[in-house]
């Protein structure tokens, strides 16, 4: 055996193989750490305790002082934050204070902003890729593309100037963003933020604007009418709400219109020609599902309408405990962490000091106060959007439609989809005709029309506003915002309250109904005009001393019979909160704040003593009995212990499946429709057909509706004496991340009130609720208290990004801070933006 | 004593170099460590382990000061992971990326 000297080299053992196989190890995780793998992001970016999700933590307080530059600053402008995170913003000129909202709204919400702008846009599988082809498709179709790009075209003036002034400061922010600031979403998914631009927050409007104010009224009839008859559908999706407590005072109190219901007809025959041709592909409809929680949702649908909505009600100097005017809001929309709603301040000395709350991406307050006055919406559920049926010249690949007796051409849109890399995942071509985007649904080609995308001013028109020193100035300032329309509730110092619904809202020729597919072939069919602001439903001081609107029919058809709309949600939060402030003539703000969130049910003031009445008829039944004791002893609100109220929403679903089981699945009227029903004992629509044997009359179907209710919750929850009724243990909200991450999510949260109350959401995982609660006094010096369900800050890693859900949870609000000058303001962090 | 300084060492080059470069530094950093300074066969073992005390030691020194508890629960929830299992994974990803470019970056002969 030759001796080894030391200066030989010598293969170590396992020498190769280890090699390889190490070598093969550190390739496979240099590309999970690159590239990632399936669901797995890249784990580097992600991993890095420097520049990694771990350096979130750097960025997740706000520092004590901070400087930034952006370009077109007229002077020096001062952000200062507030034990809170609110941004007041102290700024030379209102084209500054937009650049430093567009700055601070970008620093605590970006990945929020980009991703919405998108879903507005159509433009999400450039960050999400190929599974978020159909929402965009979907998006485009509606031809929300077109729009924002027009809009933005024709925007001029102060609107103009404030949309590029945001654009300006997200993008100085994005030009200071370091590496570690990245929003973790970005390092989840791979990508980087766009930059921003007046188009993205177009985009941003436009996507508000698709959640309030889309609706298949006209669709939703014509099926009804295929299935029962022209006649019945008149009556199950009525021109008018069957109970009339409408935002404009008419009678004084709630009056319940006499109407008949007709029993179910053979169906209708041109209804069902018509539907046969235009009913959606299923792949359609699934195109609306968006990975954005609310996004494509479609609005108003029949079996959501009692559990979302928005209220805002004003109570006058006269019934006020301090002799100030009060003003309250909450709008109700789907619940998402980050929130819909980012609270700032904006003062620019002599012009405008204004407080309230904003849609990340928008260059505006939109719903607040400032030193004369106070505001609050809600959304007008007027029917704004109709179809046309075209008769086109090609229905594989129409170049033309029909119009009085001539074929005129369809303007063609080419649509491209692009995915993260930049590589085109599909194409479409979106046709246009006069009245707006075509869409080939079955054999047809209806073509849509819709206010919101032909609006503008509604920006120019909220500035405006926020400078008005008086109510009637602030709603002048008003009569220029178009879309969405919204029920516009204006308190001042000066002790006036006033409401209006204001906003575009479309004549139509002939019958002048828009809940009816029109034919296209002729322009006769098309909208003649616009309704004048003068005959836009409105209030001013009012001899009853109060306001409130809840997305009710906004007047009496007695006042105005004109169609503005159809299928109203039922007024059961409108007759709640008149009935309270009717029943307080020394209101204080601690009482706005607490009616907030009260449990009260009107629906189950209604419908109990029906149930009760019902089970009366068979005393056999013990079961039944025992159910109807319960609901009885009921005082109908949805407390955190209420046993009775899981009891009644379980029945009510018993006593729909029973009540239409005429109709197609998908259509169902609104709970409304039953009032004239309860009094019609023998109507046929009682008759639950599955059963061929009997005919049901009203009481056999809430006595069984009853039963089968408790045996449900029986068999879900045990026996009621087992505290597993209990509504704080069956009802729960689920607030998710935007992207719906559940760790980033507030998921299971039990909060009082349920369907239809003031404060409304589903009875057991829904994400929908109050999103903005603001209780303002207009006493000498103007004070507001608010919250919402999250927090000022994105970043999941600070203290900002779900801190006020205890509050929101247990129905509190936060004072506001809105000290006259910036000295008076407790600052806990300076942001001063300089020019460059 | 001396796989302890080794290790002391290469954590105070990692946790330099990824504040420097990134986390892609580190295969890089290990394979040079093993090429020009030691060859010897534990030297991955060394590299892994310095590795993630060098991020171990950028973790707790953030920790002091910002709310790393936070980011674990909520970014670790992403991956379907506890908290500490996160830290882990954390630590685990930059040791056997350190450790097997080190074992790689070994050459087949020594002196």
């Amino acid at each position: 055996m030759p001796s080894r000297s030391s200066s030989e080299t010598t293969p170590l053992p396992r020498s190769r193989p280890t090699r390889l196989a190490a070598a093969a190890a550190l390739g496979a995780l240099l590309w999970l750490g690159a590239r990632g793998a399936g669901p797995i992001p890249p784990l580097g970016p992600v991993l890095d305790p420097v520049r990694g999700a771990w350096a979130l933590a750097a960025s997740a307080g706000l520092p004590a002082q901070t400087e930034a530059r952006i370009r077109g600053l007229s002077s020096d402008t001062r952000v200062l934050y507030d034990d809170r995170a609110v941004p007041h913003i102290f700024a030379a000129s209102e084209t500054d204070a937009w650049r430093a909202l567009g700055y601070v709204t970008a620093r605590d919400r970006l990945f929020q902003l980009d991703l919405q702008a998108r879903a507005g846009g159509g433009t999400l599988t450039e960050l999400l890729g190929a599974q978020a082809l159909r929402a965009d498709r979907a998006t485009r179709a509606l031809g929300m593309g077109r729009a924002a790009e027009r809009i933005v075209a024709a925007a001029t003036g102060d609107e103009r100037q404030s949309l590029e002034a945001y654009a300006a400061g997200v993008n100085a922010y994005l030009d200071a963003m370091t590496l570690r600031e990245l929003p973790l979403e970005y390092r989840l998914l791979d990508r980087r933020p766009a930059r921003w631009s007046p188009l993205r927050s177009v985009q941003v409007i436009l996507r508000m604007q698709h959640t309030l104010t889309r609706n298949d009224v006209d669709l939703e009839h014509l099926r009804a009418a295929a299935a029962v008859g022209e006649a019945a559908a008149d009556a199950l999706f009525p021109l008018h709400s069957p109970i009339q407590e409408p935002i404009q005072p008419s009678t004084g109190e709630p009056r319940q219109v006499p109407v008949t219901v007709p029993p179910p007809g053979a169906p209708d025959s041109a209804a069902t020609v018509a539907l046969a041709e235009v009913e959606p592909e299923p792949e359609a409809e699934a195109g609306l599902v968006s990975p954005l929680a609310d996004a494509g949702r479609p609005h108003r649908a029949a079996s959501d309408g009692d559990a979302l909505g928005s209220n805002n009600w004003a109570v006058a100097p006269a019934r006020t405990r301090a002799g100030a005017a009060l003003l309250a809001g909450d709008p109700h929309l789907d619940l998402t962490l980050p929130s819909v709603w980012y609270e700032a301040r904006i003062q620019v000395p002599g012009v405008v000091d204004a407080y309230g709350v904003t849609i990340p991406g928008l260059p505006a307050i939109l719903l607040g106060f400032n030193r004369d006055l106070a505001w609050s919406f809600t959304n007008s559920e007027a029917d704004l959007m109709d179809r046309w049926i075209e008769r086109v010249d090609d229905p594989a690949r129409p170049s033309r439609y029909l119009l009085d007796g001539t074929w005129v051409p369809i303007v063609p849109r080419l649509e491209a989809y692009l995915g993260p890399g930049g590589d085109t995942l599909a194409l479409d071509t979106v046709r246009f005709s006069h009245r707006g985007p075509m869409r080939r649904l079955g054999a047809r080609w209806l073509s849509t029309r819709w206010t919101a995308l032909e609006s503008s001013g509604a920006l120019g028109a909220i500035h405006r506003a926020a400078r008005a020193r008086s109510a009637s100035a602030w709603l002048d300032a008003m009569t220029t915002w178009g879309s969405p329309p919204q029920n516009l509730l204006v308190a001042d110092r000066g002790g006036t309250i006033a409401v209006r619904t204001t906003g575009r809202f479309p004549i139509r020729a002939g019958a002048g109904r828009g809940d009816r597919v029109h034919d296209g072939t002729t322009r006769a069919s098309d909208w003649i005009g616009d309704w004048a602001a003068s005959e836009w439903p409105q209030s001013t001081n009012p001899a009853q001393g109060f306001l409130a609107s809840a997305n009710q029919e906004p007047q009496d058809p007695r006042d105005q019979p004109r169609y503005l709309g159809a299928n109203w949600p039922a007024p059961w939060r409108a007759l709640r909160i008149n009935h309270l402030l009717r029943g307080d003539s020394a209101v204080t703000a601690e009482t706005m704040r607490r009616w907030q969130t009260d449990p009260g049910s009107a629906r189950a003031e209604h419908y109990v003593p029906y149930l009760v009445r019902a089970a009366r008829t068979r005393p056999a039944d013990t079961t039944l009995a025992h159910a109807a004791s319960l609901l009885a002893a009921w005082d109908r609100r949805y407390t955190l212990a209420s046993e009775a109220a899981t009891l009644f929403e379980a029945v009510m679903p018993e006593v729909t499946a029973r009540m239409w089981d005429e109709l197609p699945a998908e259509i169902l009227p609104g709970t409304g429709v039953f009032l004239p029903l309860l009094d019609d004992p023998d109507n046929v629509w009682w008759d639950d057909r599955r059963t061929r044997d009997r005919v049901e009359r009203r009481d056999d179907v809430l006595s069984d509706a009853l039963r089968a209710g408790y045996a449900a919750t029986v068999r879900a929850h045990g026996p009621p004496e087992t505290g597993g009724w209990r509504w704080s243990r069956v009802h729960h909200i689920d607030i998710d991340h935007v992207l719906g991450l559940p760790s980033l999510s507030a998921q299971g949260i039990s909060t009082s009130g349920g369907p239809s109350t003031i404060s409304p959401s589903s009875t057991t995982g829904g994400g929908e609720g109050s999103s903005w609660r603001m209780v303002v006094e207009l006493g000498p010096t103007v004070r507001g208290w608010g919250t919402y369900p999250g927090g000022q800050s994105g970043n999941p890693a600070s203290s900002r990004y779900d801190d006020r859900l205890g509050t929101w949870m247990r129905g509190e609000l936060s004072e506001l801070r809105f000290p006259p000058t910036a000295a008076e303001l407790r600052a806990s962090s300076v942001l001063l933006l300089r020019r460059p | 004593m001396r796989g302890a300084l080794a290790v002391g060492m290469f954590a105070l080059c990692a946790a330099a170099a990824t504040a420097v470069g990134g986390w892609w530094t580190i295969p890089v950093v290990a394979a040079v460590w093993m090429r020009v300074l030691s060859r010897d066969a534990a030297t991955a073992a060394i590299c892994g382990i310095g590795a993630a005390s060098g991020w171990a030691l950028l973790l707790a020194w953030d920790a002091a000061h910002e709310p790393l508890d936070t980011v674990a629960r909520r970014v670790g929830g992403v991956f379907h992971l506890p908290g500490w299992a996160f830290v882990g994974l954390t630590l685990l990803f930059v040791a056997l990326l350190a450790a097997t470019a080190a074992a790689a970056a070994r050459s087949g002969r020594v002196p």
